[in-house]
């Protein structure tokens, strides 16, 4: 069986980074926030990144620049310089003293509340390091139920379902395929994660059709108004999607945006 | 005509990513005429179509981010469109210049003796569409000149079977795991993948299956910040380069292309 493929009344919802959209990306207050609007069995997407000193840790960018109020490369610097920076100040003041988390503390709080990570790989040179890393984590924390791998990198994720077979993963695709299927399957895929724009094009039910599951990113609301204004309602789209149960994972910035769009479609 | 695989003879496309686009224009004739000035092969354009179903050159689905009109163009006749003046996505002032049609850019290009990308981005259904692609490039003798892409490999699958010798390119911004399969299933002749996913195994394989192998790689500024903190990935990209795993370079800037090009010791390839 594969452990991402769900009924249309059970489509998982997803916060992008967290909930990005109300709260700094990749904090606990992101994590915390989108537990809290979709409850028990969200999942949280998040980016790994290791530092000098063999830390995983949870961040998007290559440097801290963007999102804390350092400045460097992640893996130029120790953890206790990274565990130094303010990670919530840059998005609101009532974020001050959040900060970059450690993947195992992430852990801790995802089994506590009931959060599941989708753990991008952001580095595609360094299995070598990842890879048993990630194998000794779980193995200590008893945590693959908590986890699922995504990548756009399809032979990464092939390795690293040969070295964790119990951690699902999912491919991360921009391109229309012609046969998704063949491609999930010389990769192990257990989903592959559709772009908006083609998604009517009917890749989610070849995937359903090969027993892989089929995720899909919406756009957070203030992107799709100009649109929705031009009379193009793609959010009535996903609705119609989750109903003909053709999703099972929606994700966005904004949790609360596919909260209300899994409500709309079953209620 | 392309040289389909310049590599095996040290020379590399350079293609303008929608024209050289650093100074503002995107799509429209100054970004062209830049781009041939500075030397590039060819220049990648993006289609879209207006609702009395003319094609014109245009990167969005709606007006408003990089034109002074407001609205999805699949919604407006050509004669609204062509009212709209481009318009700089970064805010730089700009000369606007119009939307203009397929056929009228294909002519343009074939003036300044370069190629073109063609990208197909509307979503359509049966083969209307891309017959009337292949029409105007037929009609302005620009077929032999043109590489067709898309993120959209059923579009590619299907113009192929439309009009067999054209040239094709998949568009890829994951690695995959037989890339060469995937470039197969469409019959490309092309495939693109873009930082940061590209890898010398997915040049490797599909140099074996004689699929010319392209990448997109961001603009200087975009890696000003982590080549500040010693992190230079044109050292690795020149390695590429150098070891001819990579037959074109798509890029905003052709002028920073050419150089690098030139200073890995490749030739730019000509279209004849």
């Amino acid at each position: 069986m594969n452990p991402l493929r769900v009924t249309s009344a059970a489509t998982r919802l997803a916060g992008h980074r967290g909930h990005s959209a109300g709260a700094p990306e990749n904090t606990f207050a992101a994590f915390q926030t989108a537990h809290q609007i979709a409850g028990r069995g969200v999942t949280c997407e998040t980016d790994l990144r290791i530092t000098s000193d063999g830390e995983l840790v949870l961040i998007h960018d290559e440097t801290v620049d963007r999102t804390t109020n350092g400045h460097g490369l992640i893996s130029n610097m120790t953890y206790s310089e990274i565990a130094a920076l303010d990670a919530g100040r840059w998005f609101g003041e009532e974020f001050a003293g959040e900060r970059i988390p450690l993947l195992k503390e992430a852990l801790q709080l995802a089994r506590e509340l009931g959060i599941i990570y989708q753990l991008e790989l952001k580095t595609y040179d360094r299995d070598d390091v990842f890879f048993p890393k990630l194998r000794a984590l779980i193995d200590e924390l008893g945590c693959a139920d908590l986890l699922q791998f995504s990548s756009f990198d399809f032979v990464q994720l092939r390795a690293l379902k040969k070295a964790i077979p119990e951690v699902p993963t999912v491919g991360l695709s921009h391109s229309r395929l012609i046969d998704p299927v063949a491609i999930a399957r010389e990769a192990n895929l257990d989903a592959i994660n559709l772009e908006i724009y083609h998604f009517p094009s009917g890749e989610a039910r070849q995937l359903h059709d090969g027993g892989i599951a089929a995720f899909l990113h919406v756009p957070r609301p203030e992107r799709l108004r100009s649109l929705k204004e031009y009379g193009i309602d793609i959010e009535a789209d996903v609705v119609r999607w989750i109903r003909e149960g053709q999703l099972d994972q929606l994700i966005s910035d904004d949790v609360a945006q596919v909260a209300r769009l899994r409500d709309e479609a079953h209620g | 005509m392309f040289d389909p695989l310049p590599s095996r003879s040290k020379h590399i496309l350079v293609c303008g990513h929608r024209g050289h686009v650093v100074d503002g224009h995107e799509n429209s004739r100054p970004a062209f005429r830049r781009a041939a000035e500075l030397g590039a092969s060819l220049c990648e354009i993006d289609l879209r179509m207006t609702h009395d179903g003319r094609l014109v050159v245009f990167h969005d689905d709606i007006l408003d981010n990089a034109s002074t009109g407001i609205g999805i163009i699949s919604q407006f006749d050509y004669a609204q469109i062509a009212q709209f003046r481009t318009r700089a996505r970064n805010g730089m002032r700009i000369e606007g210049q119009p939307i203009e049609l397929l056929e009228d850019i294909l002519a343009y290009c074939r003036d300044l003796g370069m190629g073109l990308i063609i990208e197909i981005k509307d979503k359509f259904e049966g083969t209307a569409y891309l017959e009337q692609v292949v029409q105007l490039l037929k009609q302005a003798q620009m077929f032999e000149r043109v590489l067709i892409s898309s993120f959209d490999y059923v579009a590619l699958r299907d113009i192929k079977r439309l009009a067999p010798g054209i040239r094709t390119m998949g568009i890829n911004y994951h690695r995959l795991v037989e890339p060469a399969a995937a470039a197969y299933s469409a019959s490309m002749d092309v495939m693109n993948t873009d930082y940061p996913q590209f890898a010398p195994d997915i040049a490797e394989g599909l140099h074996a299956a004689n699929v010319a192998v392209s990448h997109y790689v961001p603009p200087p500024e975009f890696f000003a910040i982590r080549r500040g903190y010693g992190v230079d990935y044109f050292e690795e990209l020149g390695a590429h380069l150098r070891a001819g795993l990579i037959d074109m370079l798509v890029c905003d800037d052709v002028g920073w292309s050419v150089d690098f090009v030139a200073r890995c010791g490749l030739s730019v390839s000509r279209l004849s």
